[in-house]
This record gives C-alpha cells, structure tokens and sequence, in this order.
C-alpha cells in the first residue's frame, strides 16, 4: 500500500518524500485561468487565491519536474472541479498537454465530460478517477472504464465492503481492468456532506455553507401532514 | 527584503518574465525575489500580478526598470533552483505592494478570529440584502409549461395512495403559491387527457415519485407499484426518481428496474427514470437495449418503455444561498457541462438522455437545447450519503454519520433550522436552498419558459 500525500508548495515535496510519501497530488492553476475565471469557476476543488494550496507558475512546474527525476515520487495533478463550461475544455487540454511535456502524466478528475473531451482528442495521460464524480460502485467504474482510467478514488463515504467488492469485479473483468489501481481517503477534511454533492461556495470571502450555525427543530404539526396518525396506524397494524 | 513577506499564495501574486509564468517567494516595496529552474537570461521586462480583493481583479504593473542579481539558495533545493532578487523603483509598484501587503494581513487577521460570519461581513457585506439579478420579464401570453407535482417521501406516498391527487396538492403549500391554486372543475372535462386544471395556465401532468437525494426514502417495491397503478389511472405522467445507487443495491435496483420495464410493456406505457448514478443510467440503457434486441427494431426508432433523465446530483453546478455575495464574474454560473454539445451527444447516444432536470436556485440559467425541468422552489446545496439529520439525531453529533441501514425517518419528524436571512433548510440527507422569489412572484415562471424549460416540477418542503 502506498501514501498519497497532498501538495501545496515544491518546498514541502523533498521533506514529505523523506518523511515517507510514495506520492503526491497537487493542484496547478496558471495565471490565465486565474484571471479570466477567478475563483467563480476554479480549476480544482481548492477554490481559492489566499492558501498556499496551489503550486501556480510553470516554472514550479519545471523544478518539481527535476525533484522527480531524482526522487522518484509522482505527483499527480489535479482538475477535479465538478463541471467545466463548454469553453474552458479546449482550454484544460492545453494545460494538459504542456503539463504532459514535462513529465506530468496523470490527472485526478472529476467531470465525466472532461474525461470525454480528453479522450476524444486523443490525449493519453492516465486519468485517476476522482470520488467528487458522484457514488462509487462497481458498475458506475464499468460504464467510466469505457474512457480507460488508470486508477479509482473511492469517496469518504465508500465502506470497506463497498471498495472490496469495487476491486474485485475490476479484477474479475480481467486484461488491463485487472490492473486498474485504488485508492482511499485517509485526509479528513472535516466536511459533513460528500464531495460528489456538495454544490456550496468554498471561497476565501465566505465560511463554508455547512458551518452555518445550525439547531435542529421538529417539524410544526400542521406541516407533517397527518402523519402522526399513519404513524400511530401503521405501528398497530405491524 | 526589508519587511519582504515569503510565500504569499500565487493567486494572490502572480509573476511573468518575458511570458514565462514565475513563481515570486518573497515580495517588498524595494522589490521581489523569484525561483527558476535554470538560469536567468537577461530578461527584458517583469510583468508582476496582484489580485485586489475588493475588485475581484488583477492589477499588473510592467517592470522594465530594475536590477536583478542571483541569490544563494539557501533551502534544500538548492539543486534544483536558482533565486533571483530584482530591486524595482516604481512608486505604482510600491502601492500596489502596499495595497497587496495590506489586504493579505487583514484577510490572515480576519481568519485567525475563526468567525466565519465576521469575515463574510468584512469582505462583502453580507448579510446585507443584496439586489438579486433575475430573468427580464418578456411578455408571453400563450407558453405552455408541463407541471408536475413531486413526492419524495413515505408520509407523501401514503397520502397519495389514500387520497385523491385534487386533495393532494390541495396540502401543498408550494403548489398553492406557484399554480394559483384556482382550481376550476367546469374545465376539468375539457381536457381530453382528463388532467387537473389548474389556474395560471399550469396543468398538473404529471407525477414524480421518489427522492433524489436519499436512497432510504425511495418506496418499498408493493408501495410504488400500487401508486404507479393509481398515477396510471389518474392519466398522470409518471416520472420515478432514483438517488445514487450504494454498491449492495446494484442488483436490487437491476431486478426493480426489470419489473417496471415489464409493467410498462403490460400497459403499453412509457415512464420516465430519473438516473443520479452512473450505473442506474447503464442499467437503463442495456434495458432499452435488450428490448430493441427482442422487438428487432433500432434502438433509436423503438419506443422506449424507460426514458432516462439527467438528475440533479449528476447535473452540477454551484448552487448557495449567498451567491449574490460573491466576488467575481457571476454570468460564468449561468453555464455548466451540458451547455456543451459533445457531452449531451455521448448522453443521448449512450444512455438515450434527453431530458435535464434543472433547479431554480436563484440566478440565470442558460438551459441548453433539449428538454429542461425545472425543480422548485428547493435547490439542493449539499448531500450526505451517510445521514447527517439520523447522526445529530440518534448521537447529538452531525459528524457522527455512518451508513444507515435500517432508517427511522427522523426526517419525517425533525429538521435543521438555519438563520432566516439564508432561506435554507436540512431536510432527509440534504441541504436545500429556497428561492422565495418564485414563491412571492411565480409570474416570473413565465421567464422560465422564454429560456428553455418546457415543465415545472413543484416539490414540498
């Protein structure tokens, strides 16, 4: 089993491969995406400017590309935003593709359509399904595996029943499925709702919508529509 | 540097060197350092970035006037990098740092106070009301929306087998404000489908049965078939909404599924499915498959007894109550990935998807061609396959979730309260937004028609 460790800075890649990570996974989000999009359509699921959270700049790119070289851990990066919009496509494959060029070979994603899109323009990085597309289960990985991916992130939520039985209909469909990798969440990001369907801002002007303070109430009478009474009648009739 | 900060986030400060994207680790008014692979050639001008927080913007300041001498690298890349410093004496240079510096402090200031409120308050001004950006108002007197009415939980599956479906929406407050609630039985015999007329124009065609959001408040099997009947009966559209598909359901689901398509043949009916899964849309589509197989016909000219829908937690996009707050381009939301062709093509010709099911969660939309159904006045903002609302229930902890198996229906009983001002609310697994805006002018539903939708789907709270 190995340790997937996350990256927010090349200055923490030397350190944490001591430290004893197999690899890495960041996020790189070049200036031009950043001034045309902001944060209203990030290019990740780390949708913010003020956290060192990004690696940013190409040129960070080519030094982590030489720590590589010599240290032998991958990094894989990330473009795991739940959606694109139509233009931004065309766009990511080009970041992709100049990714590529340095060594960068595969790519935790999210959106079923950037996956398409790839594929469909011949670009062959290995693709680590990310657990933000939605359930995991073993036919959902069947009807992905059709875009042929390298590895599969199970989500928080997944048991250890799930991702047992996941793994092994991937093996029992044999050939290259049998050497699809896995990969589970060990990071807590202390998030009550699963990533797939969380739909809420994470920005840097606002708190995270499921920290709002909260109470829980009992529904009015009125509102539950009778249903005290079908309670009652069900519970006599069982 | 003199009072030079390291390492402030690249999004925040970015850096070019002739068009080539650096990596600035240390900025101050007298100047900054970079890092580089390799050398430094002789570069002809900086192009430095500072993202104001307040505009939401980039401000780039050209250098063609410094200094630049290479560093020490002092770190343990060292034998990866080299480390430049340029001196830069440039007064719009030196505010721009000052501005950047300023803003960068008060936002860590502000963080460290860990008051998520105050923060918002400081850095856009909410909760103040904010002027919500909205569909002009055309005048269309003839559209015609498809209404539906959606029940999504065990209370509302009983009363639906236990009453008339008039007396039904009769109980739901939403359908009362959306639809006018004139109903007018001397019209009711006109329709020669025999569908509930209502008042504004907005006939009740058709039923959803089933949640989206929670796989433990789907019917049991005898419950759904009965209702399915009745729906049948009563000449309603019937539409059944699946949520995510847990591995263990996987065959379950397949057999049920089975059985609906043979209950349609038996009716000669069709039914829509509306697919949150991957593997529901496989399961449907190998179905409509297998039966073009059988009948020898091609799968897009045979009827289709199962037509699948796009659902809400497959059909992203960001959706939060306090989205007028912020900053940035907003219009780029009114877009997601089934604006583009290429994706609705591989859903049409691989799941034989036709049909999005949209929310109305508070600004515009652009609908893509298509057939478009717009939930409302509840938009899901947040889902939980391990029940948050059972956790904080049976354990006080909202973080305390597992997967529960045998469910007590605490939602049928409890939810969670949010503060007015948000328009939010925990109901099952989920939280919802409400877009009151409908509530208080459903008028503006004509909008809707204008750009795209072709049915409203009304759900309860």
């Amino acid at each position: 089993m190995k340790i997937t460790a996350g990256l927010g800075s090349i200055d923490e890649y030397i350190r944490f491969a001591e430290a004893g990570a197999d690899e890495f996974f960041c996020g790189y989000v070049p200036y031009s995406w950043a001034k045309k999009y902001g944060t209203v359509m990030p290019l990740n699921r780390r949708e913010v400017f003020c956290y060192n959270v990004q690696l940013g700049s190409y040129s960070e790119l080519e030094i982590l590309s030489a720590m590589i070289k010599k240290y032998r851990k991958p990094v894989h990066l990330t473009f795991n935003s739940l959606y694109y919009i139509p233009q931004q496509y065309p766009e990511i494959a080009e970041i992709i593709q100049n990714c590529m060029k340095l060594g960068f070979c595969s790519y935790i994603i999210a959106d079923p359509a950037l996956i398409l899109y790839l594929r469909n323009h011949g670009t062959d990085c290995d693709i680590h399904l990310s657990g933000e597309t939605g359930e995991i289960n073993s036919r959902m990985v069947d009807v992905l595996q059709r875009q042929k991916l390298k590895r599969v992130i199970f989500h928080r939520k997944n048991t250890f029943e799930d991702m047992q039985s996941v793994i092994h209909t991937e093996q029992l469909a044999g050939g290259e499925r049998a050497q699809t990798e896995f990969e589970a969440f060990i990071l807590n990001e202390m998030c009550q709702f699963s990533g797939a369907f969380c739909n809420s801002l994470h920005c840097d002007e606002m708190g995270y919508l499921c920290r709002v303070p909260y109470h829980l109430e009992k529904i009015a009478k009125k509102d539950r529509l009778c249903m005290q009474v079908i309670t009652i009648a069900v519970t006599l009739i069982r | 540097m003199k009072n030079g900060i390291s390492m402030i986030p690249f999004g925040l400060l970015s850096g070019f060197m002739d068009g080539k994207e650096i990596r600035i680790i240390e900025l101050a008014e007298e100047g900054f350092r970079f890092r580089l692979s390799e050398k430094a050639a002789s570069p002809e001008s900086f192009l430095v970035c500072f993202y104001d927080m307040e505009q939401a913007d980039y401000h780039e300041i050209e250098i063609r006037n410094y200094t630049i001498e290479e560093d020490n690298v002092s770190s343990e890349l060292v034998e990866f990098c080299m480390e430049y410093t340029v001196l830069v004496n440039s007064e719009s240079y030196r505010q721009e740092v000052r501005k950047l510096q300023g803003q960068y402090s008060r936002y860590i200031r502000l963080k460290l106070e860990d008051d998520d409120e105050e923060l918002a308050r400081a850095l856009t001004g909410y909760p103040e009301k904010k002027p919500v950006n909205y569909y002009s108002l055309e005048e269309r007197q003839n559209y015609s929306l498809e209404t539906a009415i959606e029940i999504d939980r065990p209370e509302l599956y009983r009363e639906y087998l236990q009453n008339d479906i008039k007396q039904l929406i009769e109980q739901c407050y939403e359908w009362k404000r959306i639809t006018g609630n004139q109903l007018d039985s001397n019209k009711q015999n006109d329709s020669p489908d025999n569908k509930s007329n209502i008042g504004h124009g907005l006939n009740l065609n058709r039923i959803y049965i089933g949640n989206q959001f929670c796989h433990l408040l789907f019917p049991d099997e005898k419950e759904l078939f009965m209702m399915l009947e009745k729906a049948y009966k009563e000449s309603l559209g019937i539409t059944i909404a699946f949520s995510y598909i847990r591995e263990f359901m996987l065959k379950p689901i397949e057999e049920l599924i089975n059985r609906l398509a043979q209950w349609c043949k038996e009716k000669d009916a069709c039914i829509e499915i509306v697919i949150n899964d991957w593997a529901m849309a496989d399961i449907i589509a190998k179905q409509n498959a297998e039966l073009a197989i059988k009948k020898s016909e091609a799968i897009n000219e045979m009827r289709q007894y199962l037509i699948p829908c796009l659902g809400i937690l497959l059909n992203k996009r960001k959706k939060d109550p306090r989205f007028p707050y912020k900053k940035g381009d907003k219009s780029l939301y009114s877009q997601n990935n089934l604006n583009a062709d290429f994706y609705r093509k591989y859903l049409q010709s691989e799941f034989g998807i036709q049909r999005y099911e949209w929310e109305s969660c508070g600004y515009e939309q652009e609908f893509p061609q298509g057939k478009n159904s717009l939930h409302l006045p509840y938009y899901q903002t947040n889902t939980s396959q391990y029940c948050p609302l059972y956790a904080i229930c049976t354990t006080g902890n909202r973080g305390i979730q597992y997967l529960v198996k045998e469910c007590s229906h605490y939602c049928s009983i409890y939810r969670l309260s949010y503060p007015k001002h948000l328009n939010i609310t925990g109901r099952f697994n989920s939280l919802f937004g409400i877009n009151k805006e409908l509530l208080n002018h459903p008028e503006k539903i004509k909008a809707y028609a204008n750009a795209g939708i072709d049915r409203l789907v009304i759900g309860w709270e």
